[in-house]
């Protein structure tokens, strides 16, 4: 390549300014519309994270109401239950982030491999299906199988193994990890899983040809071109979790255990102790509290974890 | 980073911005509102000069007015037309007409929230007894105390004087109460017919330690129902609870209490008693398994025909009536306990004036009227006469439904009589009986307790009461269904309070109750 | 076709895993339906089971004698799903294409800012404010369509990976020697490669506006916002009316009316009638992904 002086490039540069916003203005105008419905419903209400700093007065309305400090936020610190809720919340989202993605990209390779046509149609619709149904009705369900005296298990299920009595899932917290990682995957597998399908189907046939005639069985070619080809929607995926860690699914951790006290130490999570803290008292100060504590601590977790990626592979980061 | 630190400052600026213009904007549509209904306040105000009997209203009331009234309840096909005639009555003497608000269970909580967050008009507000604490301190309602001298006259005539000041916390007055029952104490209910085959009858019952033989028996006969019922939030072990719990239950006044002494009532004899006998019943198979977990109610379940009794808090002078027509069996109720006139009974529901209202007096004259309007009670609750019932005795003022309707076609049936302002001048609907209002004012002057009347103030002690409540969700059901060992659980449920700092509130509240006694 | 062995044992496991997972997922749909259809007292008694001692439809009969009412919510909620969703993808393309760009100024700074909007959330409170107050939008469809689902920063996101790992940028060069606008280059390359993508995300937002019911409870009220309950705004009524009777002890006084709530079968019958329009939908999107296929075959 021919070398270029260093005042040629900045030359160019300089001149080509104009040309520059000539270029992109038609994709910024093709952006604006997101842009603006961003700002209004997520940018301006943000302004209301001042809540979390005082004591509200709605008459004085949100700007006149007095400061409070940070005492919105003890309740969330002061109490024993801060470590446990804080442990499950964590450990929670770790599981569901490593099982969703290694049972999404499983079903998602299985899938994409069978040829019947029928079965693939039915296969990819089937994994969507759960979305329909809601938290509330699937507790109910849940429910159904769980009971104590008429559930599935407990009638049908554990007497095969020669347990007669049966469990008292709702009383016993041991059981209710396993449970609610299964019912979460059940119901959210769908998602990731078809977007690596999506993905895979853009991976290019050619390649694959390639590959078959170089000898390769079909289990290499998915170790060699399917998975790395997933490799940067994995990544994005899950940082975009890693933002929502300290968050949690409400229906899953209150209507499921069917707001069951003795399960609370592993069925309490941030998001449902807030709500029963709050039940009662109607404290909007304390609930913004709560809802910027979960956001700064996504934010600052998203902001390393997106660091470290863009070492190891830029163009998988996020921003 | 640099691109960084310029986003966040961009962020940081256009979220003032925003709050800016999102600021203004709010006060423009309060004042929008005012512009739409042509009113001047201001020009009220001056002209006022009722005094006492609000109903021939010397002063000419100018500008018109229209009142949002928000209610808990269904909405009907015909809510609009009530509505209407509603306000024919209203109109030629204050001016005003009325727009209801239907806001069913499940959701008024958090739409009144909103709307009283807002600029959204909303007049007269339902405030439920638990809320009127946070109403208050979030400044969702007006204070009352100044119109009811003024005005309240048919209000202090119908609930007697006493009575319509208890919805107030620390001299703010945030509500009217309504008339309906005004005691607590603790009773059951039982399968009628069963109870005899058994060879029973309920004046065996008089204490709790009368149910091991009654349940053994009636087991025996029937082995698989359910001799004890309850559901999550509502366990046997709950209705067994014999205080005022002052809002909580975290510190209570026990009723015979003379004193004043607010204890925590978990330490009590009385509360470890009678979770040993829940745990004795559900392990005898008395009380079901599932019974913290069920949401199906007491009455569903009896209905299914799958319980034989429950506990009832409180019994009124229906309830055996009541609760056979909701279940459809011949149920007979019976009281443990000695009755008590109680603040969460009297003040189960509060009607109070939002803070968006811009005639306030006006609309508590208007609420005061209703409370001695017998035509505006009975269009609210049963609708039109002719149309969507029919005098079956006149006289005695019982009605019913018309021919050729019932409870599945009519288009208005309100039916909420507990909630209404006064229910007592309205009509009795067939089925009850014709001096039920007689029954209910012998029933009303029992004897209030010590705290009759207190409401506390939470907002110092949020903190705690958030831990508080944790607690309470993980040990509570539990023991009320008899699942766990109490002699196990109690202590630990008590150090768990302790720790999340009971004490505090407990002194909190004997605080606000010693300067309440000493008015 | 020559099948190895290794192929035919590939796909004799993959159907009995599959197969497995579908089981797994219907089992569930079929105690609902199942449940909606026995008798109300047996469901009260013996809990829910897949072979009940009663059956009866008066669940369904209550249903259709609401006909009116469940026809017209299930209109709303097609109309608002139509709407925001195609108004959610059309934006939602246009943003990530921009930001797949690999030289597009303060490309970091967009989608940082996008990403944030994830991350920071001012609360129902203030966003009610924003939306009653200056937008007025209560008691509107547009109270449906406009809170929070039309656009989602984890689809932008997910989209634009999509667009930067499958679509190469040579092929935008190409047309834009050949004279096109962006605008062109979006819509004659962008978008038909993009369409697994985008039917996917647009699936993702459909289902998102189809299952909302958070917009209506807090945006509609009285009697003229009931004219616009979608159909999970209905059946949501329905729950949190039993289950706010269920945990209240002020409900004792309520007995009466909670003996009028619609039952537990009927809970179960809205909630099957309520996925039912959505499981005979998605037949028809198969042939979309199929489509996307083909295309990914074609571009080769």
């Amino acid at each position: 390549m021919p070398e270029v002086t260093r005042s040629q490039v900045t030359v160019k540069r300089k001149s080509s300014k104009a040309a520059k916003l000539k270029r992109w203005l038609p994709v910024y105008i093709m952006m604006a519309p997101a842009l603006v419905y961003l700002f209004i419903n997520n940018y301006i209400p943000m302004a209301g994270i001042v809540i979390a700093f005082k004591k509200m007065d709605y008459n004085s309305g949100i700007w006149k109401s007095p400061w409070y400090g940070l005492k919105n936020f003890e309740f969330l610190f002061s109490t024993q239950d801060a470590f446990i809720i804080t442990r499950n919340t964590l450990l929670y989202n770790l599981a569901f982030i490593i099982v969703n993605t290694v049972c999404g990209i499983l079903l998602a390779v299985l899938i994409t491999e069978i040829r019947h046509k029928r079965a693939k149609k039915l296969y990819q619709s089937i994994i969507l299906v759960p979305f329909l149904m809601s938290m509330v009705i699937l507790s109910y369900i849940v429910y159904a199988f769980l009971s104590g005296e008429n559930g599935f298990i407990n009638n049908v299920i554990l007497p095969l193994f020669g347990n007669e009595e049966g469990i008292n899932w709702y009383m016993e917290a041991k059981y209710w990890p396993f449970i609610i990682v299964f019912v979460n995957t059940w119901k959210n597998l769908g998602y990731g899983c078809l977007i690596y399908i999506a993905t895979m189907n853009g991976i290019d046939r050619a390649l694959y040809e390639a590959a078959s005639l170089d000898g390769a069985g079909r289990l290499k070619q998915i170790r060699h071109i399917t998975l790395p080809s997933l490799k940067g929607t994995v990544i994005t995926l899950t940082l975009l979790n890693i933002g929502r860690i300290f968050y949690s699914d409400f229906g899953l951790f209150y209507q499921v255990p069917q707001n069951s006290g003795q399960l609370l130490s592993t069925t309490n999570v941030i998001d449902t102790y807030v709500y029963r803290a709050l039940i009662t008292l109607g404290n909007t100060g304390m609930s913004a509290a709560a809802g910027l504590y979960q956001s700064l601590v996504g934010f600052v977790l998203i902001l390393i974890s997106n660091l470290l990626v863009r070492r190891l592979d830029p163009d998988s980061a996020i921003f | 980073m640099k691109t960084k630190v310029i986003a966040l400052l961009l962020t940081v600026v256009m979220v003032m911005s925003a709050a800016a213009c999102g600021s203004s904007s709010k006060e423009e549509s309060a004042s929008d509102r005012t512009a739409a209904t042509g009113e001047d306040v201001k020009k009220e105000e001056s002209k006022e000069g009722t005094g006492s009997d609000g109903e021939e209203a010397a002063a000419t009331w100018e500008e018109h007015y229209k009142i949002v009234w928000g209610y808990i309840g269904n909405s009907q096909q015909d809510t609009e037309r009530i509505a209407e005639e509603i306000s024919k009555i209203l109109e030629p003497i204050y001016n005003v007409s009325i727009e209801l608000l239907p806001m069913s269970w499940g959701e008024f909580s958090d739409q009144l929230t909103l709307m009283l967050s807002g600029s959204e008009a909303m007049d007269i507000v339902p405030v439920l007894n638990g809320k009127g604490t946070s109403y208050i301190n979030n400044g969702y309602l007006k204070d009352l105390t100044e119109y009811i001298d003024r005005y309240g006259n048919h209000m202090k005539e119908q609930l007697g004087e006493e009575n319509v000041y208890v919805c107030s916390v620390e001299d703010f007055i945030y509500g009217i109460p309504t008339y309906k029952e005004w005691c607590s104490n603790v009773g059951m209910v039982f399968r009628k017919d069963i109870l005899t085959e058994a060879g029973f009858t309920v004046e065996d019952v008089a204490s709790i330690d009368d149910l091991d033989a009654i349940y053994e028996a009636v087991q025996a006969l029937y082995p698989d129902m359910t001799m004890l019922v309850g559901r999550k939030g509502d366990t046997p072990g709950a209705g067994t609870v014999y205080a005022d719990q002052l809002g909580d239950g975290f510190g209570v006044i026990l009723p015979d209490d003379t004193v004043g002494t607010v204890v925590n009532y978990y330490e009590t004899e009385e509360f470890a008693y009678n979770m040993q006998k829940m745990y004795e019943f559900a392990q005898k198979g008395w009380i079901s398994k599932d019974c913290a977990t069920i949401t199906d109610g007491r009455e569903a379940q009896a209905k299914a025909g799958n319980a034989f009794s429950y506990f009832v808090q409180p019994t009124k002078p229906d309830t055996s009536e009541a609760n056979s027509l909701s279940t459809g069996y011949d149920m007979i109720a019976v009281s443990l306990t000695e009755l008590f006139r109680s603040t969460s009974a009297t003040a189960w529901l509060g009607w109070g004036i939002g803070r968006n209202c811009e005639d306030p007096e006006r609309v508590f004259q208007v609420l005061d009227y209703m409370y001695g309007s017998p035509e505006i009670m009975n269009l609210l609750n049963w609708g039109i006469e002719g149309e969507h019932y029919v005098f079956k005795d006149e006289e005695a003022g019982i009605i019913g439904f018309p021919e050729g309707v019932d409870i599945n076609n009519t288009t208005y049936n309100l039916n909420i009589g507990y909630e209404i302002p006064n229910q007592k001048i309205a009509y009795i609907w067939e089925g009850r009986p014709a001096d039920l209002w007689e029954q209910y004012e012998e029933y009303n002057a029992t004897d209030p307790i010590i705290s009759t009347g207190f409401i506390y103030d939470d907002s110092n002690v949020s903190t705690e009461i958030a831990a508080l409540n944790n607690v309470k969700e993980q040990y509570l059901d539990a023991l009320g269904t008899g699942a766990v060992d109490p002699s196990v659980v109690i202590p630990k449920f008590n150090e768990a309070l302790y720790n999340a700092g009971l004490q505090t509130v407990i002194d909190e509240k004997q605080a606000q109750l010693e300067e309440y006694l000493a008015k | 076709m020559i099948r190895s062995r290794e192929e035919k044992i590939i796909q004799l496991v993959s159907h009995i895993i599959l197969t497995g997972v579908t089981i797994a997922i219907v089992m569930p749909f079929v105690l609902l339906f199942i449940s909606s259809i026995t008798e109300e007292n047996t469901l009260i008694r013996n809990g829910y089971s897949f072979i009940p001692e009663k059956f009866s439809f008066a669940a369904y009969i209550y249903i259709f004698n609401q006909a009116g009412t469940i026809f017209r919510a299930y209109g709303i909620t097609i109309i608002v799903t139509i709407i925001g969703t195609l108004i959610n993808i059309s934006i939602s393309s246009m943003l990530a294409y921009g930001l797949s760009l690999r030289k597009l100024p303060f490309k970091r700074l967009i989608s940082f800012y996008v990403l944030f909007t994830m991350l920071f959330n001012g609360g129902l409170v203030p966003s009610y404010l924003m939306w009653t107050g200056t937008f007025k939008i209560t008691n509107t469809i547009w109270a449906l369509i406009l809170p929070n689902y039309m656009l989602s920063a984890m689809n932008i996101i997910l989209i634009r990976t999509y667009y930067h790992s499958s679509i190469p940028e040579a092929l935008y060069e190409a047309a834009e020697i050949d004279g096109a606008s962006s605008f062109r280059v979006f819509l004659n390359i962008v978008l038909p490669l993009g369409k697994p993508i985008l039917i996917t995300m647009g699936l993702f937002a459909g289902l998102n506006y189809w299952n909302d019911w958070t917009n209506g409870l807090y945006y509609l009220r009285g009697r003229s916002g009931e004219r616009l309950y979608s159909i999970q705004n209905l059946l949501n009524r329905m729950i949190s009316q039993i289950q706010f009777l269920a945990t209240n002890s002020a409900a004792s006084s309520l007995g009466e009316e909670a003996a009028r709530i619609p039952s537990a079968s009927v809970r179960m019958a809205i909630a099957f009638v309520a996925m039912l329009p959505v499981l005979c939908i998605y037949p028809f999107l198969q042939k979309y992904f199929q489509e996307g296929i083909a295309m990914g075959a074609v571009k080769g």
